[in-house]
């Protein structure tokens, strides 16, 4: 377990060397989240490395956060793209630097973001459903 | 990278681009050992798995989908090969992927990338694909 800088966020024990990266910020400001469950819990939050525990060689940055948009429409144009993501639902939140720490990752979604969340925190709480599908 | 790329009957699978990436590629080409690439997208899921669906794509028209000139859709649902490869991993650690052929044209709508959704990349396919694996690795790590 690590902790970040003055802000002492405890980090999960999987998470790779240097995770989060020196380029992430405190989290802030609204973002979406696509989930499944309304209201949101923590399943809802988890990384692709506890999603799918030993599907993956090893931990990396990316699959050690959790995926956002800063933009409403890039998570509805994904749900057109993506089958699997068709049937969540679109979960809008307001980050906080207690709750871990956000990067600009861009795909071909321009406002993704990567966002590590520590342990013993509950974002799940600052998110509301906005959408049933 | 997750074990959808794990498919004896395909051989060993490396990503070449992503064009979707949530929580983990999502949307991606790959291509095995002989050259083949193969298209492949995360389809659906329920309770036990996250399911996938690879096709295989010739350069030509995997240029042709990059660029825009096929959509998401009929990129699965008319390949060029009738077949698709349903690739289902649980999420449960030690329980078997399962894998099993279908009929591109009976894929159920809801696992296909709405109609009319299409990328839009340029289209130099070769020097862009002797390139991607650098972008790639720029856009997963």
């Amino acid at each position: 377990m690590r902790s970040e800088g003055t802000t002492e966020l405890q980090w999960p024990d999987f998470y790779p060397e240097n995770c989060p990266p020196a380029e992430a910020k405190p989290a802030s400001g609204t973002v979406y989240r696509l989930v499944k469950h309304n209201p949101p819990r923590l399943e809802d939050f988890l990384s692709t490395w506890e999603e799918f525990p030993g599907r993956f060689p090893e931990p990396t940055i990316r699959i050690s956060g959790t995926s956002v948009h800063r933009d409403l429409q890039d998570s509805e144009r994904l749900k057109n793209r993506i089958g699997h993501l068709r049937n969540r639902k679109i979960a809008k939140g307001k980050l906080n630097p207690t709750l871990g720490m956000i990067q600009h990752t861009p795909s071909r979604e321009k406002s993704h973001h990567t966002w590590w969340i520590p342990i013993g925190t509950e974002p799940w709480f600052v998110f509301r459903v906005i959408s049933r599908r | 990278m997750l074990d959808v790329l794990n498919i004896p009957e395909l051989g060993k699978l490396e990503i070449v681009e992503v064009y979707e990436y949530y929580d983990q590629p999502v949307l991606y080409s790959c291509k095995n050992a002989s050259g083949h690439f193969y298209l492949v997208v995360a389809a659906a899921e329920d309770a036990k798995f996250l399911t996938w669906l690879c096709v295989a794509v010739s350069t030509e028209r995997l240029n042709l989908i990059r660029s825009g000139n096929i959509d998401l859709h009929d990129a699965f649902a008319d390949s060029e090969n009738p077949h698709a490869i349903q690739v289902k991993v649980p999420y449960e650690e030690h329980a078997l992927i399962q894998t099993n052929f279908v009929q591109s044209n009976q894929i159920p709508e809801d696992m296909l990338p709405m109609p009319g959704e299409c990328l839009d990349l340029e289209t130099e396919i070769h020097p862009v694909l002797s390139n991607a694996k650098e972008k790639e690795i720029k856009i997963c790590d």
